[in-house]
């Protein structure tokens, strides 16, 4: 057994590359994915130059959610004609328009922030006009101070605390998804070992089939476990990420969910043949995962709920539900512990029938060479 | 002889399941699944269909407080028909049954929020039930504690709970901004009456603003998410074409398909020429299947055909261009880590970038730009700018990307073939 730890980590320091570019580039997607870097979204702004659009627009410059450029409206016709992905913001006095060729979330809130700021300038000077400037100091002062009666805002579960991070959903999804990868790279050197013959030899050098897969299985958990835990360590302590103290149940997550995308990737290899296939089938199956399990976009704005209830098959969703109800929700690990255990479970299961579906084939290429 | 070449390839593809489903059922899969799953977020109109669920509780009513109201008033000493007065207007301008009657009972807001009504004994299970998304309660002396608070300036400002559930961040977020529009309201008014505006006037004058929807050009049009997912799922499956043409190329090696090949008289340069002819082939016809598809079950309308056939065609180069140098490179390193890096992980990225999954340039317009310039990414956007109905002019910058891709494909496989035959 450690010589098969010694063989891996022989090939590991050889080929250090993939391991390497695979962290690096789960790090950096989930950097600039979670608003890290460049989030800020790019609006293109053009004005009919009255009072009210000007302070629209400089309204909008306040926020730090957009990056604004302002042109003329003719311009600002041209470029969204050329480009897809700009969105076009035209304003006048009393109309506005936004420009888009996709109908996004992003642009319903953008529609929504535009048309209350002009709503609340629009009051604002309607207060002025009757009443005076002094007045609507006096207005806007009672509006923040004097509510008519308070709303206590909490969450609807008790074990709960109130909060909403679009932020934090994001890196988790990105990171459940990359990391999916490179785990599942690493177990693919079991159907690597058994195509080359080295399984076969070592299993004649009586070395027991238990020290074979404990051999090779414990090590590329370690391995993922420490890419998983390298990127949210560096995500917690370089970069400042605020997991809401929640940091060492993302820890006991992590390593629960390593598990079962390590269980999963055996249960694939035990259905191909080649490793160029696993890799076709593991890359589709960690898209689709991410999808179904609410990494790319939340859950809640998928209708179909066929489609809702193919949640439980993705590994991804278990970690991804894990994990922000120990760090945004606040919940205790005894709070997630159903899916903790669907997770060890599963893995559990997956282990078992891919070792056996993966003995049978041996067995078969025995009797056929 | 390059004819029977590419027979052969297209026979090993034919022949073996796997291929086909990964290149045809997947995407045609994911495809319909994407479009119908995303459809409400994407296109125009769907919004309605999320509707949230707003549970009221209400610990007593007008009736059970209007003894304990009349009495307070009389008590600040306004009796008679002042008193009457009095009270039907506060009666009038009660907030729960500004709530209830006209705000929750509007058109406007019922497509979007469904209202109840239950015991306010029942809210600790009612926390409990996943599918509320929202829950009002409404303390007991509410009704009585607004007067005085806002009437009278007497008392603390009243306060009501309200329990939002996390669930479903959209829908309980629609519930939130009602409410606290509601909330909003009444300061408003309190704020007017203390400050001695008449409400009614500012209210009347106000303008709101018009959105005006956006000039759609003559023959343009928005892009629906049938529409999206199609391009999108097109240009990821095709990228998957020259894994397994390298793929059939490596094994033939190991076999020494390739030797009898070249001892044929086949040159090693034919035998690529013949991997990037299937290859294209290959990508057009899976390109065909997927738009036929779309026409035929998505129901989509396929526009600007001159435009779609050059890009089509000049992806599916691109796409034998890649199969070549794939295999050159598996001939060249005798092992399958070209092409399992490619299709396990540049083909995922690309997709990524290209904005095959979602639209990444709403997340960041860095990955978008980047995403431009990888050639499925360019295709993509290509035929989307095509779709929305645009000139064929738009394109070209996208195609040059991709041409630039393409060269630099059939460049590297020529500088790299390994020149003495593929196993000595």
């Amino acid at each position: 057994m450690k010589g098969i730890w010694l063989a891996r980590l022989q090939n590991l320091k050889r080929k250090p590359l993939v391991l390497i570019s695979m962290t690096v580039m789960t790090v950096i997607f989930a950097f600039v994915l979670s608003g890290g870097v460049g989030s800020s979204i790019p609006l293109l702004v053009a004005t009919d130059h009255t009072s009210i659009s000007q302070e629209v627009l400089e309204s909008l410059q306040r926020k730090e959610d957009y990056t604004i450029t302002v042109m003329t409206e003719e311009e600002l016709q041209e470029v969204i004609k050329e480009k897809r992905d700009s969105i076009g913001i035209l304003l006048n006095e009393k109309t506005y328009s936004v420009l888009a060729d996709i109908d996004s979330d992003i642009v319903r809130k953008l529609s929504l922030e535009i048309e209350s700021t002009y709503n609340e300038l629009a009051f604002r000077g309607q207060v002025i006009a009757e009443a005076g400037a002094s007045k609507w100091e006096q207005v806007e002062k009672g509006m923040n101070e004097e509510k008519a009666f308070l709303l206590k805002e909490s969450s609807m579960d008790e074990s709960q605390v109130f909060r909403y991070d679009g932020a934090l959903q994001s890196l988790f999804g990105f990171m459940l998804y990359f990391v999916f990868y490179t785990i599942s790279i690493n177990v693919q050197f079991i159907l690597e070992d058994k195509r080359t013959g080295v399984w076969n030899r070592l299993k004649l050098a009586s070395i027991s089939r238990f020290q074979l897969y404990f051999g090779h299985l414990s090590f590329s958990y370690i391995i993922g476990l420490f890419q998983m835990l390298l990127v949210i360590l560096v995500f917690r302590f370089i970069i400042g990420t605020n997991m809401y103290g929640g940091l060492w149940k993302v820890v006991v997550i992590s390593s629960f969910y390593v598990l079962l995308v390590m269980a999963f990737s055996l249960f694939i290899i035990s259905l191909v043949k080649t490793v160029s296939q696993s890799s076709v089938i593991i890359s589709l199956l960690a898209v689709a995962f991410a999808m179904i399990g609410g990494a790319y976009w939340p859950l809640e704005i998928v209708q179909s709920e066929g489609l809702l209830a193919m949640k439980w098959l993705s590994p991804i969703y278990y970690g991804m539900e894990s994990f922000k109800r120990v760090t945004i929700y606040g919940e205790t690990l005894t709070g997630v512990i159903t899916y903790l255990s669907m997770m060890f479970f599963l893995a559990v299961l997956l282990l078992a029938v891919g070792i056996t579906l993966l003995e049978k084939r041996t067995e078969r290429y025995h009797s056929s060479e | 002889m390059l004819l029977s070449l590419i027979g052969k390839q297209m026979k090993m593809l034919l022949r073996n399941k796997q291929p086909l489903i990964i290149l045809l059922v997947m995407p045609l899969v994911l495809i319909t699944i994407l479009s119908t799953a995303l459809a409400g977020v994407m296109d125009n109109g769907g919004e309605s269909a999320i509707q949230a669920r707003l549970v009221i509780l209400d610990e007593s009513n007008w009736e059970q407080e209007e003894e304990s109201i009349k009495s307070f008033i009389e008590e600040q000493g306004v009796s008679g028909s002042a008193l009457d007065a009095l009270l039907t207007q506060v009666k009038m301008n009660d907030p729960i049954h500004i709530l209830e009657n006209s705000i929750l009972a509007s058109k406007e807001v019922g497509k979007y929020i469904s209202v109840e009504k239950k015991k306010a004994t029942d809210l600790n299970n009612l926390r409990k039930d996943k599918n509320i998304d929202g829950i009002l309660m409404i303390p007991s002396n509410f009704r009585l504690n607004y007067i005085k608070s806002a009437y009278f300036g007497v008392n603390q400002t009243p306060d009501i709970d309200v329990f939002l559930s996390q669930e479903n961040e959209i829908r309980a977020s629609i519930i939130q901004s009602v409410i606290q529009e509601w909330q909003n309201g009444f300061t408003k008014s309190l704020v007017f009456s203390k400050a001695g505006i008449s409400p009614n006037e500012i209210m009347q004058n106000t303008e709101n603003v018009k959105k005006i929807e956006q000039e759609l050009q003559e023959r343009e049009r928005k892009i629906p998410a049938s529409i999206y997912y199609t391009v999108g799922m097109l240009v990821m499956f095709a990228l998957y074409i020259p894994t397994f043409l390298s793929g059939f190329a490596l094994q033939e090696v190991q076999w020494k398909v390739y030797d009898r090949l070249i001892l044929a008289g086949v040159s090693s340069t034919l035998y690529t020429v013949s991997i990037f002819i299937t290859g294209t082939i290959v990508a057009v016809m899976q390109q065909a299947i997927i738009l036929i598809f779309g026409k035929l079950v998505l129901g989509i309308d396929w526009i600007g055909a001159e435009g779609m056939l050059v890009i089509v065609l000049g992806y599916s180069f691109f796409i034998g261009g890649l199969s070549s140098l794939l295999t050159t490179l598996q001939l060249r390193t005798k092992s399958e880590g070209a092409a399992n890096i490619f299709s396990g992980f540049v083909v995922s990225i690309f997709a990524f970038l290209g904005g095959s999954f979602f639209n990444i340039g709403d997340v960041s317009s860095l990955l978008a730009n980047i995403g431009n310039f990888t050639p499925n990414g360019a295709t993509m956007t290509a035929i989307l700018s095509i779709q929305k109905g645009q000139q064929l002019e738009v394109i070209w910058s996208y195609i040059s990307a991709l041409f630039v891709w393409f060269i630099l494909c059939v460049l590297l496989s020529i500088v790299l073939f390994p020149k003495r035959g593929g196993t000595s």
